[in-house]
């Protein structure tokens, strides 16, 4: 199924995505990443914008300060792996409804979108000047300390495609995909002996 | 002499913006190949996805990723020039730094502990520059230029096999890497081995076989150009595909490299490329003129 859906949204928009389909993204999504997260978690500094229902990017755009705007220069996407520790806390205290990242999260957020409903989106990693023309404006910017990794608010139109690869129903492409190349692996290596 | 410098700071200045715009030729006919052959619906449109994003980087004038990555070079010289390599070494590394700052390219590089970042992409031991030497060579010069992406290169691999291990350890070691790293380093990926000499040696190796070897040209060694196609065959039954969100395209190439190694030893390295393979490479001419290779 393909789905149209505006950050941020519902609960119940949410758990309708079944791993496999495609989104695209318009209104406004939040852009994040290591550092941003190692604030509020690590030194406890609440996000200064809310995030509940909001739809969050692991990203640390290539942007300019012009004129006391920000401008786009080269926004994409960062592995999400890395940010593991952080994402059941960002889905449970903060309310995230969707995390668009590449390489996918683990078994502990997997969880946390079951419980509170939320899903894990995979944008196509690498391909950042597509996704930058899909960013109509970076609308405000938070902790420009920490560029390229401040808290980013977007403006984004048709934002994808973005695969539903962790839903809320306690399913994860990346896990079938794994244990797939496992059992697959364990085949090819008798072959090779 | 001092223009040949002035020569390797700019060209070193305009490879690294290359490199991030443009998508090697090899590359380019090997992500459209595989887009012709995979099966899977997802994969499909991930590769259909890539293919356009490189067409619309090209009409922007865009950089194709936003990773700027680390600045790699690799700077080969002839027999026919006596050069001062530290004067090379920050002929790279203004042609770096002054490529980050007219360009706008997004600064990554910071001190490890403190994360205090720098600015332009230059800084304690970076750009990170190697020196080759060639005989008979067609240019004075080659210095090819790799802003190695992070997402791939946070899934690198290295093992200190023992001979015992012979070469059934090494193909386990490199599928098993694949299986644990390759679905978060942007595949289709190309996956560099370094096989041999030490520690450092083979880790250098997986990284230049991962990034600054053309992917359409056959290993002019057979028994190691059969071991590349076993391992490619291998590694695309893995289904881990475009991604790592299933389908049959999960590696572009395995460029394998080695080096003589100790009795007792059997080092392994492996470095992954994203499928984007950024790479740009210049020549210098003995009349000093700089050729830019697509």
């Amino acid at each position: 199924m393909e789905y149209r859906l505006e950050s941020p949204v519902s609960e119940h928009e949410v758990r309708r995505l079944r791993i496999g389909d495609v989104v695209y993204l318009n209104g406004r999504i939040i852009g994040i990443r290591d550092a941003t997260q190692r604030r509020i978690f690590d030194e406890g500094v609440d996000p200064p914008v809310s995030l509940e229902n909001y739809i969050v990017l692991h990203t640390a755009p290539n942007a300019k300060k012009e004129g006391g705007r920000w401008k786009k220069i080269c926004i994409g996407t960062t592995t999400s792996t890395r940010m593991e520790r952080y994402s059941p806390l960002l889905i449970e205290r903060y309310g995230v409804r969707g995390i668009v990242g590449k390489g996918g999260l683990l078994k502990g957020s997997l969880d946390a979108m079951k419980r509170f409903g939320a899903v894990y989106l995979s944008i196509v990693g690498g391909a950042a000047a597509l996704e930058t023309t899909q960013i109509e404006e970076i609308e405000e910017v938070y902790w420009e300390d920490l560029f390229p990794e401040c808290l980013w608010v977007f403006r984004v139109r048709d934002f994808g495609p973005l695969i539903v690869s962790m839903d809320s129903h306690g399913n994860s492409i990346y896990e079938k995909v794994t244990s797939n190349a496992r059992a697959k692996l364990a085949e090819i290596l008798q072959g090779f002996a | 002499m001092e223009k040949l410098y002035r020569l390797i700071e700019d060209a070193c200045k305009k490879l690294y913006v290359k490199a991030l715009k443009e998508v090697p030729r090899d590359v380019q006919r090997a992500l459209e190949r595989a887009y012709e052959d995979e099966e899977s619906e997802i994969g499909r449109m991930v590769l259909g996805t890539i293919l356009k994003n490189i067409e619309v980087a090209k009409e922007n004038d865009m950089i194709v990723c936003q990773d700027t990555g680390t600045p790699v070079y690799l700077v080969e010289l002839s027999g026919e020039v006596s050069l001062n390599l530290k004067k090379v070494y920050e002929a790279v590394y203004r042609g770096t730094s002054k490529a980050t700052r007219e360009f706008d390219l997004r600064p990554n590089m910071l001190h490890p502990l403190t994360r205090e970042l720098r600015g332009d992409n230059v800084g304690r031991r970076v750009p990170d520059v190697h020196f080759e030497f060639q005989d008979d060579a067609e240019w004075l010069v080659r210095i090819t230029c790799v802003p190695k992406g992070s997402g791939s290169e946070n899934q690198s691999f290295l093992r200190m096999l023992t001979p015992a291990e012979g070469v059934s350890g090494v193909k386990r070691f490199i599928l098993e890497s694949i299986v644990e790293g390759a679905s978060k380093a942007c595949p289709p990926v190309i996956v560099g081995v370094g096989i041999g000499g030490t520690f450092d040696e083979c880790a250098w190796l997986a990284k230049k076989a991962a990034t600054m070897r053309r992917i359409d040209i056959p290993n002019p060694d057979e028994s190691l150009q059969r071991f590349e196609d076993e391992l490619l065959n291998a590694i695309n039954k893995t289904g881990i595909g475009p991604m790592g969100l299933g389908g049959k395209c999960t590696a572009l190439a395995v460029n394998v490299e080695i080096a003589d190694t100790h009795i007792s030893q059997l080092p392994v390295g492996i470095n992954l490329q994203c499928w984007k393979g950024q790479r740009s490479c210049a020549c210098i001419s003995e009349e000093f003129e700089v050729e830019y290779l697509a």
